[in-house]
């Protein structure tokens, strides 16, 4: 370890903070009957019988809205989590702050420039619009403390620091109440505060304290009540918890006075209030109500006697946000998720019905909040999708050319460059990610990995013509392959890391080793063998026996090609690159670059005077190297790195 | 794996892995609950005849793998939120705490999961890689990277340091 990296440990170290562990154990053992539970019945069935006992808690239905047809007033403002998606690896990049109109045909993005500042993070959480509509406020997820930003661009400011959460607006927009989490341990030298529910002016100043230990603040429309939720936690002796902690809806006056609590009680289950906001009329409140395993919807009266069911189903129903007009609820759900952690906005009557999806993309959407003034959010330009990067114009790739691949701002594809240098042909001119690109041995048609999304059609291993055409998954869900020396059969990566055999002709894949960890197959010019690597050593399969024999011992050996006339297999070990004989004799080195740089993607020229791979010593890229001098050079015009394996 | 070795990764592992994940995560209580999560699976694997060779890496393995998921992390975040009275360990407004989370923040993802892993955890460039199941080639792209991101960001300026970050 150099001492940056000793340097970089101690800092790490020092910046952790202390967890307490005295009831995790008990915590574990609970949630393993629930693994357990899962596995024999089934999530939704449980749901189902957990679900039906809340449901059952208000004899008394109070359904004091009219149906409607669709929202037209406002905005609701919401995070994304722009993850990469398959179908658009462009787009990518942390939590950011959108609206959607009410209808869902419109979207904007709030203010980029200060939400991508370089003094901030890219977490943005919690948006909540001023009652003007021209500032929003919103919490930084990954470095803590609340700012606020125009609506608009410009300025962001931050108004407190640490652990923030869920901040709203006084009706008069003067100031926001926000929730403060403890501190780190009394007497660590950091600021000390008592967690609970404050308030700041939203121009900035004094912090003030309006309810200790308390959570998640909402304003009644009148301003003249805060509805907060309030966690019960049973302590033994010693002070531990005991069990899991209650939540509870009360209510205070804006200064902290009168503090009551709410009698919403869905009758006999173990629940917890977690969210809510009050109807525009003040007399009603929309609840997230969480139950073990699912999170749904309900309407209560304020007097908390009557109320009924607004969501359910066995997806969560979080954050629910009313219309300023009273006649729809805004929250977010994953019950149109097409992968774990896929969430999207949705409205539903206020009065029940069924709700309205307003987003639908492979985004996570959370945390709506309807803002009451749209006017500045309106008058932005509405946010479309950004139009894919230029990854080069896509042709054939030529016999004799190095194919390999790597990615413009995420979009991976499989390239061509002549040896000498070049301009890179871009073969494959597509969203989905491809990796380590073989040529058939007539140089005709190339093979390669492609990913478009877990279970999608066009994962799997692909074989097409040198000019794009014919294009087809050969072995779904397959991953890298190499091709037999006839050209009729591919050897391939199977899921479970085994590797297998594809006849081209039949289809017909056939596995032919059963390892745990079976990576990076390579089939000799003689079609005798197959070198792959197994849990990191390098080994040959003897294809017409199934005998696998060890060529060089090691952990760290991947990334097999052999040399044309099958004397030498090259490989990376590590993060140089080595050859040797099949039988395990003549181990060297052909890389021993600066410390710490990186070869890779080893791959011998036709003719066997070359090994071309990529590094990331300056200057970083493709090379190649006479295997004979060992001397070696960039290829100019190829990229700063490849990423995922080439072939000559 | 039995309750004494639940007892005893929670005695000697838990606080590291812990940090290890929030500082990916963003979140201390996040962290927690993913860990635990992670956990309780490692229990219920090894019950099914399952063996885990390293349950450290084991339970960071699958909480880094939980902590990809939104939907699972708001609602996490949500919960915790709740949990005011018994969050004792939530991370305060500390300097050098912000100092080092504003940097991994400007890292992406794969690179800051590399970073922690080999940082705090000390993992060798082949754990890391069995960890997150991703290339040896890739670790080592990735933490050339981060290194370099971490110092200029931490202003870690020792000559001795900068000179072995810049000659690369």
């Amino acid at each position: 370890m150099s001492r940056i990296d000793d340097e970089l440990t101690r800092r790490l170290r020092r910046a952790s903070v202390p967890v307490v562990d005295h009831d995790v154990v008990d915590a574990v053992t609970h949630r393993r009957r629930w693994v357990g539970i899962r596995r024999r019945a089934g999530a939704a069935v449980l749901t189902v019988v957990v679900l039906a006992g809340v449901a059952v808690g208000y004899r008394t239905l109070d359904r004091a809205f009219a149906p409607l047809q669709a929202p037209s007033d406002g905005v609701i403002v919401f995070r994304r989590f722009l993850r990469g998606c398959p179908d658009l690896p462009h787009v990518g990049g942390g939590l950011d702050i959108f609206a959607v109109s009410p209808e869902g045909a419109t979207q904007w993005r709030l203010n980029p420039e200060a939400m991508h500042s370089k003094t901030r993070s890219v977490f943005e959480t919690d948006p909540v619009v001023s009652p003007d509509g021209t500032r929003f406020a919103f919490v930084d997820y990954y470095v803590g403390g609340l700012w606020v930003a125009d609506v608009a661009g410009g300025a962001v400011a931050q108004l407190a620091d640490g652990s923030v959460d869920s901040p709203v607006w006084t009706p008069d927009g003067s100031s926001i109440v926000f929730e403060r989490r403890s501190p780190a341990t009394p007497g660590d030298g950091t600021a000390e505060f008592t967690g609970g529910i404050y308030t700041v002016p939203s121009a900035g100043g004094e912090h003030t304290l309006l309810a200790e230990g308390a959570s998640t603040p909402v304003f009644s429309p009148d301003g003249a009540t805060i509805a907060y939720i309030e966690t019960d936690v049973v302590e033994d002796v010693e002070g531990n918890a005991i069990g899991r902690p209650q939540q509870s809806l009360w209510f205070m006056d804006p200064d902290g006075s009168d503090q009551r609590q709410m009698a919403i009680q869905p009758e006999d289950r173990e629940f917890s209030v977690r969210d809510g906001d009050w109807s525009p009329d003040g007399e009603h409140f929309v609840a997230e109500v969480a139950t073990e395993g699912n999170v749904d919807l309900y309407v209560v009266n304020i007097d908390g006697q009557s109320g009924y069911r607004l969501t359910d189903d066995p997806a969560d129903d979080v954050s629910p946000s009313w219309s300023p007009d009273g006649d729809w609820i805004a929250f977010g759900t994953g019950r149109w998720g097409t992968g774990v952690g896929h969430s999207e906005i949705a409205v539903v009557p206020a009065a029940g019905g069924q709700p309205t999806r307003l987003t639908n993309d492979c985004w996570d959407d959370f945390d709506p909040s309807w803002a009451p003034n749209d006017d500045t959010i309106r008058s932005l330009q509405p946010w479309t999708v950004p139009p894919l990067p230029d990854t080069g114009p896509v042709g054939p790739a030529e016999p004799g050319q190095m194919v390999f691949v790597t990615d413009v701002e995420g979009v991976s594809d499989v390239y061509a460059i002549d040896p000498e240098g070049g301009t890179p042909v871009n073969l494959t001119g597509d969203v989905a990610a491809q990796g380590n690109p073989v040529w058939s041995p007539d140089h005709e048609r190339i093979a390669f990995a492609q990913y478009a999304g877990q279970g999608d059609a066009d994962t799997g291993t692909v074989v097409m013509n040198r000019d794009g055409s014919d294009r087809r998954v050969v072995v779904p869900g397959g991953g890298r392959p190499t091709w037999s020396p006839d050209g009729t059969r591919l050897a391939i990566e199977l899921p479970g890391s085994k590797i297998g055999v594809v006849d081209l002709t039949t289809g017909e894949v056939i596995a032919v080793t059963d390892g745990a960890r079976d990576l990076w197959p390579a089939w000799s010019p003689d079609g005798t063998t197959i070198a792959f690597s197994r849990d990191g050593a390098l080994v040959l399969l003897d294809v017409a026996t199934g005998e696998v024999s060890l060529v060089v011992k090691g952990d760290v050996h991947v990334e097999p090609d052999w040399s044309p006339d099958g004397s030498w297999i090259a490989f990376r070990s590590g993060r140089d690159i080595v050859i040797v004989r099949p039988d395990g004799s003549g181990l060297r080195n052909l890389t021993q670059g600066p410390q710490d740089s990186d070869e890779q993607g080893p791959a011998w020229s036709p003719d066997g005077a070359h090994i071309a791979f990529t590094t990331d010593a300056a200057p970083s890229g493709m090379c190649v190297m006479d295997v004979e001098s060992g001397e070696w050079e960039r290829v100019e015009g190829s990229p700063d790195w490849v990423t995922s394996g080439m072939d000559w | 794996m039995d309750d004494a070795a639940v007892r005893e990764f929670v005695s000697k592992d838990y606080a590291r892995v812990v940090n290890a994940v929030a500082f990916v995560a963003g979140s201390v209580e996040v962290a927690e609950d993913l860990v635990q999560e992670a956990l309780a699976r490692a229990w219920a694997r090894s019950a099914r005849g399952d063996t885990i060779d390293s349950l450290p890496s084991w339970v960071a393995a699958v909480a880094l793998n939980l902590s990809r998921s939104r939907w699972r992390r708001v609602v996490v975040e949500r919960r915790h939120a709740l949990r005011v009275a018994v969050a004792e360990g939530t991370p305060g407004p500390d300097a050098d705490r912000v100092d080092v989370m504003r940097a991994l923040a400007s890292l992406p993802r794969r690179q800051r999961e590399v970073a922690v892993l080999r940082y705090l955890l000390e993992m060798s460039t082949r754990e890391v890689a069995a960890t997150l199941q991703i290339g040896e080639g890739t670790v080592k792209n990735s933490l050339a990277k981060a290194r370099l991101a971490l110092a200029t960001r931490l202003r870690i300026d020792d000559a001795e340091v900068v000179n072995d970050v810049t000659d690369r």
